[in-house]
């Protein structure tokens, strides 16, 4: 299944070298979950703070078997603030 | 701090009063709303004579706690009919503290139609005529000030908007670098200007550092609290990288980011924008991406920001506003937003209230939809004029829609509703409906636990447990806005729980008390209880507590989301 990875600020230093916008489309086997996905690209689990699957946070400790479907964003990023 | 400062611009005078028994606790918020509310007619005009503006540092400015420095500025605010604190960092509050001040009240109006300055030194407060600065913007008036003096003497200033008192105007001041930093929200800077008072001056010299009654408590407290700031990954890494505006990105994700005059939740154009995006032109261009709006400050959340050829735009240059400018007009140019961001510091308005009244004025179609230029072109040629036209722009969103004949003008109380939208961000919603100030998002910073996983989550898009979050958040963050802490402790104080405790231990060790935390917690209800209070008296009744009708009739992509509180379930919000 194809799954789209974006990922954000400290996080996009494990973006390929050739991706572009923050994000890289993934191949996965059908049963793919959330740190599969991310661990395609090498994001260790605990830099990651805030996680969307299409604009919906995952939450611990769900997200750490969250299974993905074709056609998922999933959407990382680092703990983060502002306001 | 030991005395209250009054001036009284009606004779000109000046008296220094010692501090009642009943402010002795008090400081920032919680002292300025208690002498707004004890001694502002809530149905004065705010204009006129019986408004006061009262300055006050917070409980720990000018101690060497970091990020203690700021400053609280108070009245009946002109934009939303009720009581108004605003605050922001630069050098005034630490040096008022130095100097004993803990309140610095400003009243009545003079009798001649002319300007005055204000200086205040260890020794003297003086009351002049003004005229070398009147008409010149902040920028301008720093400079000219801290030359007048050959010192970085500590200004707080309005520009021409608040000089021509209108009600997007703002009261700046003066940072370490003698740039600008400004106290935005709710029109203050029209009540300074109705006082003709175009800038407060102050000379620290001479005075010592602000001791506190208990020096090694307060050293070991203020090394904890310091340590906590460092050890939290939002105030000790992502702030000082990316500065707030890294939440484009993440609002965008989430589906909150109000677009196109809150009309999507989402902005195609985000990545122009975003945190990231403005953290590497910060560096390829030589700016500062890391920087302090006032000494001490250890978050370091500001930036410098330069343009193309590495020349200086503007600093403090917040999600908010390029939220306002950038998605809620969809404008994707950052320079062009970035211009109107010096602009707007200039000339003394509100970049919140004036951003969402750029939306709304697309909308009734003063200007195209991402129109950088134009828009650059109005702040500078028909505001910052006050041309007719930018006498209307000036008076932000509510009076826009209204002159205009819009129905989506996104305001509470008349104030505009900042870059979160609280349909898909329901817990921020319930803060702008019942905040005390009017659509205030720093009122009960909901987004933290809604969005940023901080605090524990409360799912955005259902209602569950939204009005006990904003209540909790609103209440902490009265107590928080009363020490002169920069709100964006609130992060670690949210999960780290030494932070808190060690913010007690330095306001105990500073004045020798015994503070516990429900005793702050009650300051914080005390707070929001006095200024509901004053608004209910001044005419602003439940139904001012509201979301504008919109907001339940049309939904928001890409969640589809609407927002469902009844009246009596924001009701409850009072419940306490």
């Amino acid at each position: 299944m194809k799954v789209k990875l974006k990922l954000f600020a400290t996080l996009q230093e494990y973006l390929p070298a050739d991706s572009a916008g923050g994000q890289v489309m993934l191949e996965l086997p059908d049963t793919a979950t959330v740190p599969d996905a991310l661990g395609a690209l090498g994001v260790p689990m605990n830099l990651t703070h805030i996680l969307f699957v299409n604009g919906r946070h995952v939450l611990r400790p769900e997200r750490e078997t969250f299974r993905l479907k074709d056609g998922d964003t999933l959407s990382a990023f680092p703990a983060i603030g502002g306001g | 701090m030991d005395k209250i400062v009054r001036i009284n611009m009606a004779d000109l005078s000046s008296r220094i009063e010692p501090v009642p028994e009943e402010w002795v606790g008090l400081g920032g918020r919680a002292l300025t709303s208690t002498i707004v509310a004890t001694e502002v007619p809530p149905t004065c005009h705010a204009l006129g004579p019986s408004n006061k503006l009262v300055f006050a540092p917070g409980l720990l400015s000018g101690t060497a706690a970091a990020n203690s420095g700021r400053l609280s500025a108070g009245a009946k605010s002109p934009l939303t009919g009720g009581i108004k604190e605003s605050n922001a960092g630069g050098t005034a509050a630490k040096m008022l503290a130095k100097l004993g001040i803990k309140a610095l009240i400003v009243e009545g109006v003079p009798k001649e139609d002319k300007w005055y300055s204000v200086h205040v030194t260890k020794n003297a407060l003086t009351i002049q005529e003004e005229t070398e600065t009147v008409g010149k913007g902040n920028y301008c008036l720093v400079n000219t000030v801290q030359a007048r003096f050959g010192l970085p003497v500590g200004v707080i200033t309005i520009g021409p908007v608040g000089e021509m008192k209108m009600l997007s105007a703002n009261i700046s001041v003066a940072d370490p670098e003698s740039r600008i930093r400004s106290l935005g929200r709710g029109g203050l800077g029209a009540v300074m200007g109705s006082k003709k008072l175009k800038f407060i001056s102050i000379d620290d010299t001479g005075t010592p550092p602000v001791m506190p009654k208990e020096a090694v408590k307060f050293k070991e407290a203020a090394r904890v609290f310091a340590k906590t700031l460092l050890d939290h990954p939002v105030s000790g890494q992502g702030l000082p990288k990316y500065g707030t505006n890294v939440l484009v990105n993440i609002l965008n994700e989430a589906g909150g980011l109000p677009t196109r005059n809150f009309t999507s939740g989402q902005f195609a154009a985000h990545d122009k924008i975003s945190g990231e995006t403005m953290y590497e032109t910060i560096v390829a261009r030589g700016g500062t991406p890391t920087h302090g709006c006032h000494a001490g400050c250890q978050i370091q959340c500001s930036q410098v920001y330069n343009d193309k050829n590495g020349k200086y735009v503007t600093s403090g240059f917040e999600y908010e506003t390029i939220w306002g400018l950038g998605a809620n007009c969809c404008i994707e140019d950052l320079d062009d937003i970035a211009e109107a961001d010096h602009i707007m510091d200039d000339i003394g308005c509100d970049s919140i209230e004036t951003a969402v009244m750029f939306g709304v004025a697309m909308e009734a179609g003063v200007l195209k939809f991402g129109d950088g230029k134009e828009m650059v072109r109005l702040l500078r040629e028909e505001i910052g004029k006050g041309t007719p036209l930018g006498r209307v722009l000036g008076g932000g969103a509510g009076q826009v829609g209204r002159i205009y004949g819009v129905t989506r003008v996104p305001v509470v109380k008349n104030q505009g509703i900042p870059a979160y939208d609280p349909r898909a961000v329901k817990g921020i919603g319930v803060t702008y409906a019942m905040a005390t100030m009017g659509a205030d998002h720093t009122s009960g910073y909901a987004i933290a636990t809604n969005i940023l996983n901080v605090g524990g989550h409360v799912d955005p898009l259902s209602k569950t447990g939204q009005i006990e979050l904003a209540r909790n958040l609103q209440i902490a963050t009265a107590a928080i806005d009363s020490t002169g802490m920069c709100l964006f402790i609130a992060f670690p104080a949210l999960d780290i729980p030494e932070c808190l405790t060690s913010l007690i231990d330095m306001i105990n060790a500073r004045f020798g008390i015994n503070l516990t935390g429900d005793d702050v917690t009650a300051l914080g209800k005390a707070v929001l209880k006095l200024e509901h209070k004053f608004n209910l008296e001044a005419g602003l009744s439940k139904e001012h507590d509201r979301l504008p009708e919109f907001f339940s009739k049309e939904t928001i992509a890409p969640h589809n989301a609407i927002w469902d509180f009844t009246p009596e379930e924001l009701d409850t919000f009072w419940n306490f």
